[in-house]
């Protein structure tokens, strides 16, 4: 069966995604330290191959959209959600204590900045990303 | 940059998902380039002569130029 240029072209990405998201979750399931570690590293590994089996199926344009988004709208996003944290440190630190992680332990402060910061990144990126191509609509 | 594509494209009664199909890439990029919002690397824009059959600067002009 013969796939359109179009399905070509977006069945990479979907399978991708999808693949990644399985291996992030199978990865959370797993308790014992050293195969947590192992499996951790073999999702990453194979998300990375995914990923570049992915950037191969992009044309040019899709690939610019891309690097542009990630340069402008990661690295906002991420100086974004560094001055927030400064601020909320500085001015509401219950905020950082109570509101937002929902412990106070330094690990999950940890994980609050960690995914803070990357989720700041993710919204700068499709912020740009989807204006970058409204624009050259 | 300036370019005729659009023009070539109604020539040989082509729509954009029929150029974007022989240069395998989406509706979309050649949507961008054929307004001119993005230049394709010299790469593509080679591509692009090939299949017009055309010398890159029958199609692409420099506005600066």
């Amino acid at each position: 069966m013969a796939l359109s240029p179009s399905l070509r072209r977006t069945l990479p990405i979907v399978l991708t995604l999808v693949f990644a998201l399985l291996l992030g979750v199978s990865v959370s399931l797993v308790q014992h330290p050293v195969a947590f570690l192992a499996w951790a590293v073999i999702s990453l590994v194979a998300t990375a191959a995914a990923s570049i089996f992915c950037w191969r199926a992009l044309d040019e344009v899709a690939r610019e959209a891309h690097k542009t988004a990630w340069m402008w709208g990661g690295s906002f996003g991420m100086v974004v959600a560094f001055l927030a944290f400064i601020a909320a440190e500085h001015h509401w630190p219950h905020l950082l204590e109570t509101g937002l992680g929902g412990g106070r332990s330094p690990a999950d402060l940890v994980e609050l900045g960690l995914i803070g910061v990357v989720s700041a990144q993710l919204v700068g990126y499709l912020l740009v990303w989807a204006g970058w191509w409204i624009a050259k609509r | 940059m300036k370019n005729r594509l659009k023009v070539l494209r109604a020539e040989r009664d082509w729509s954009q998902g029929d150029l974007a199909d022989r240069l395998g890439v989406s509706r979309q990029s050649v949507n961008a380039i054929e307004t001119g919002k993005y230049d394709p690397s010299l790469p593509l824009a080679f591509k692009i002569a090939r299949v017009f059959d055309l010398p890159i600067e029958a199609i692409f002009q420099d506005e600066a130029a």
